[in-house]
């Protein structure tokens, strides 16, 4: 009936073992409750006594008092009698004023037991004479009959309590055998009988369909779960044993293949690092054949009939192929236009697009491009911008491939051969770049920025030697001192903005009339122009002074406020170098600066010193 | 008719048997008391001699002191084919009148001796010869009489022998009979009212011994312990005087002298006892009514009914007895013969020149 129990243990069934544990634990109950109930009854019985005892001392008090007085001791007798009659009365003592003692009870002698019982004592008093105290009647309780009482009273709850423990026991060993132990000798029963060949039938209960689940419900459903999974697991098991058996069958095969994969991976490390050496210290102008070189080492490790690197043209949505393999091929390709290749394909899988003959890739302007239906297209980074392509034509590999990983590795080489190309070209942009930057900075230097005109230091750098070399060529040196007529009232006229215009139109005048080699128009600062004119003697610089004026007044720019005509007009100073006045520039300048000073009396015309 | 016939038949049974006396007439008296009970049995005694002399069948049947067999006596009389002509009774405990309820309706002629019925007992059965027919009367010794004769007297013999408390006062305890007899109660009045009368008494208190010796015995002995002062005691009964002297010598008391008794009745013993002074009081002669009760039977049996002085005759039957009566009485009577009493004497029937009846102690002793 129950399952083999493979331990030298016995079998003991729970409920026998239930059975025993409330057994005991009634057995203890009903002593304690015995101990309890005939402690409670104890005291019951000793207060039930007690009052028994104030009872019949009592009811007798009086007429015992009186027949007393009387001295009818028969009568005195009869009551004490009567009153040791009452169950619990052990003995009743009467004790006289005149010392005698008469006793009544089971226990006609005065014995230590009763002596110990608890007693009530009351003092009896004459009828006739209130103060006189005929004697004192005192009752014992029988404390055996309390103690035989207290016997039958323990054995009968000992009885009734061991009854209830007895049938309260065999009720619960009922109902565990009844809702427990069956089901749990049945799943036992079920779960022994379980095989990893035959799961069998999932587990139910031999019970009745109720409203609600219980533990043994969850125990049925948890063995059910466990079983359902066995089931899975045992299918999946047998599946893999069978994957198994299989893969054992071709693992030679695999192992072969494996070591043949790995063996071309060396060699390929071999032939990246060897490509890359190649590329170090490599001089610029070798730069491409070195690529091109490189691209026919990968074309033939993964056996493709060409490679190409394609870059996009900076500015262009096309590519250029800058370098292939065979050589030929990229003079031939080497421009595409943008309508031919898209710029991008987006593709699920990344960088890689692979196309077969059967037509794996849906982009056909490659295969048109690249002549041939089997391609393979990888992204290829240069400073992380997706600068280029690698394409392989002949060869489709597979994405997952460890092809594949190799061509990334081939394209991250092709990318730093591609990187260490463009940061030569940018290099050689750059430093045309700076060479131009550099002119242009001498001219701002030079210039005052408004005009375009030499600006006062380049004038200060050039006007002392100018000066030395008229002194040791003997040659003449003039120089016009040029300033805008009320310049300031057409400042406050026009503004700023306008004052600027005016500026630059005034002094867009002088190029046109000083364009020899030497000749140094300068803008001083504010409305104030000079021009150094090497080689020219007062006279014909005085006349250009005066054609510079004309201009001036050519321009016809109006002045509102101009006081000397409605128009823009400048006042000219001239100094030539006169080796008696002048011993340095300074000194011509100031002359200059004096004619000026002349010149501005009235205004509009030109003074020569 | 019927009374040739009974005449016939006795005459018959005189000439048969010359040993059986022929009487005049028959009388069954239900004694209360023990046969060898001293005071029935003087009473018995003092009938028989007066039955004898004036030719009367006497049957004493003896109740053994148990009421309820005096009832069952009464009835097996009352149911006997042959009834006496007469019925004497004792309303012992008061059972007369069960008794003379059962006799009455058998048709007895009863007559109460020693004790009648009492006060209450008179208002439920009334009168003599009324509602009972068949009651003829009573004769009862005066026990008010006993009490007084006895308590005076032992006052006298208290204050002759100085016999006193130190507050120069007699203090005396009584022991009375019974409560429920009346000549006990009787008795116990006479010498209360006596004691009550007498400045130089205190009473201390009153038990009722029962008429036991034993019983009187002990409660002598606690009134003594309980009333240290303690003079007398008066006992209603020589029985209970024997008890209350055993308890006085017991406790070292000497009866005549530091302590004195006084006791009721006339027996040889007591009388012996007043002769030597350990009774100091007492009376007696009570025990005669029975004799007397025959005499007036024997007169109504003769047509002398005593209705003229009664029907509930109420005799001064006490006399108290000195040390010379006692002596007297001893000498005469010591063997409780009293066939030298001349009953006769006392007949109105035998005396026609007898006006009244003189019952009594004194009258014998003469």
């Amino acid at each position: 009936m129950t399952p083999e129990w493979s331990g030298s243990t016995p079998f003991r069934p729970l409920s026998t073992r239930v059975v025993g544990w409330v057994l005991l634990y009634s057995v203890a109950f009903t002593a304690v409750m015995t101990v309890a109930l005939v402690g409670l009854h104890y005291w019951d019985e000793r207060n039930e006594a007690q009052q028994q005892l104030h009872f019949a001392a009592e009811n007798y008090r009086k007429s015992l008092a009186s027949s007393l007085w009387e001295l009818d001791m028969p009568t005195v007798r009869l009551q004490l009698d009567a009153i040791a009659n009452f169950p619990v009365i052990g003995q009743a003592e009467l004790t006289t004023s005149i010392g005698q003692t008469i006793r009544a009870g089971r226990y006609r002698e005065p014995i230590t037991a009763i002596r110990d019982a608890p007693s009530l004592e009351v003092p009896l008093i004459s009828p006739d004479h209130p103060d006189h105290v005929v004697g004192h009647l005192r009752l014992y309780i029988d404390q055996s009959l309390l103690w035989r009482q207290l016997e039958s009273d323990a054995l009968r709850i000992l009885g009734a309590e061991a009854i209830k423990g007895f049938v309260f026991g065999m009720l619960l060993a009922w109902l565990i055998a009844k809702l427990v132990t069956r089901h749990v000798s049945h799943i036992a029963q079920h779960v022994a009988a379980l095989q990893p060949a035959s799961l069998g039938t999932p587990l139910s209960l031999h019970r009745q369909q109720q409203s609600h689940h219980d533990e043994l419900d969850q125990l049925t459903e948890a063995i059910n779960l466990l079983h359902r999974r066995l089931h899975q697991y045992i299918a999946t098991q047998t599946a893999l044993e069978a994957e198994l058996r299989e893969h054992r069958d071709c693992l030679s095969e695999m192992v072969g293949t494996r070591t043949a994969s790995l063996e071309r991976l060396q060699g390929f490390h071999g032939l990246v690092i060897r490509v890359l050496t190649d590329f170090i210290n490599l001089p610029r102008q070798d730069a491409l054949p070195a690529v091109d070189q490189a691209l026919g080492i990968f074309a033939s490790y993964f056996g493709a009939t060409r490679c190409l690197l394609l870059t996009q043209e900076r500015g262009a949505s096309g590519f250029i192929a800058v370098n292939a393999w065979p050589a030929a091929c990229a003079g031939n390709a080497s421009t595409t236009s943008p309508q031919v290749l898209p710029p991008i394909a987006v593709n699920a899988h990344g960088r890689l697009w692979v196309s077969t003959s059967a037509g794996m890739c849906h982009d056909d302007g490659w295969a048109a491009f690249l002549g041939d239906d089997t391609y393979t297209v990888l992204e290829i980074d240069v400073k992380d911008s997706a600068a280029g392509r690698l394409c392989l034509t002949g060869r489709a590999i597979g994405i997952d491939s460890d092809d594949a990983r190799l061509l990334e590795l081939a394209a991250r080489v092709v990318s730093t051969m591609l990187n260490h190309q463009t940061a030569h070209a940018s290099l050689l942009h750059t430093q045309h770049a700076l060479q131009r930057v550099n002119e242009e900075l001498q001219i701002l230097s030079r210039n005052d920025p408004l005009t375009g005109l030499a600006n006062r230091r380049h004038f200060d750098d050039v006007k002392d030697a100018e000066f030395r070399r008229a002194i040791r060529a003997n040659l003449p040196l003039s120089v016009l001192m040029c300033d805008i007529d009320q310049f300031k009232r057409y400042n406050d006229t026009y503004g700023h903005a306008q004052g600027d215009a005016c500026l630059i139109a005034v002094s867009a005048c002088l190029p046109p009339l000083f364009g020899r080699a030497g000749e140094l128009m300068v803008r001083l600062g504010g409305e104030e122009f000079a021009v150094l004119l090497p080689n020219t003697t007062g006279e014909q610089a005085a006349l250009l002074a005066e054609r510079l004026r004309q201009a001036v007044w050519a321009l016809n720019l109006p002045h509102a406020a101009s006081s000397v005509a409605g128009r823009v007009t400048i006042s000219i100073g001239v100094a030539s170098r006169c080796p008696a006045l002048h011993a340095d520039f300074d000194a011509l300048l100031e002359a200059a600066d004096r004619a000026l000073y002349q010149a501005k009396d009235r205004r509009n015309r030109v003074v020569l010193a | 008719m019927r009374r040739w016939l009974l005449l016939c038949c006795g005459f018959a049974v005189a000439i048969f048997n010359p040993l059986v006396h022929a009487a005049d007439f028959n009388v069954v008296f239900i004694n209360p008391g023990r046969s060898e009970e001293p005071y029935w049995r003087s009473a018995t005694r003092f009938m028989q001699p007066a039955a004898d002399q004036l030719d009367i069948d006497l049957e004493v049947l003896y109740a053994e002191r148990d009421h309820l067999k005096m009832l069952e006596l009464v009835k097996q009389v009352t149911q006997r084919s042959n009834k006496p002509d007469y019925l004497i009774i004792v309303n012992e405990k008061l059972a007369g009148g069960e008794m003379l309820k059962m006799a009455d309706h058998a048709g007895i002629k009863t007559l109460f001796a020693y004790s009648a019925f009492e006060s209450e007992q008179s208002a439920a059965f009334g009168k003599p010869r009324q509602k009972y027919r068949h009651w003829l009367g009573s004769i009862t010794p005066n026990s008010v009489d006993a009490g007084r004769l006895t308590a005076e007297e032992l006052v006298r013999q208290a204050l002759r022998a100085g016999v006193v408390a130190d507050d120069g006062k007699i203090h005396i305890a009584a022991i009375a009979g019974d409560k429920a007899t009346p000549t006990g109660a009787q008795r116990l009045q006479g010498a209360v009212a006596t004691f009550a009368a007498h400045p130089s008494v205190v009473l201390e208190q009153i038990v009722h011994g029962n008429w036991d010796r034993a019983r009187a015995q002990e409660q002598a002995h606690a009134l003594m312990l309980r009333y240290p002062k303690l003079n007398a005691f008066w006992v209603a009964s020589d029985l209970m005087a024997y008890g209350a002297i055993d308890a006085a010598q017991a406790a070292g008391r000497i009866p005549g002298k530091s302590m004195l008794f006084s006791a009721i009745n006339n027996s040889p013993e007591v009388l012996r006892a007043r002769i030597d002074g350990r009774i100091a009081s007492l009376a007696g002669g009570h025990f005669t009514a029975g004799g007397w009760a025959l005499v007036m039977l024997y007169d109504y049996h003769h047509g002398k009914d005593f209705k003229k002085f009664g029907l509930e005759l109420h005799m001064p039957l006490f006399a108290l007895l000195d040390h010379e009566s006692a002596q007297r009485f001893l000498t005469r009577f010591g063997d409780e013969d009293f066939s030298s009493v001349d009953f006769r004497r006392f007949s109105r029937h035998a005396q026609p020149s007898l006006r009244r009846y003189q019952f009594g102690l004194q009258a014998i002793l003469q």
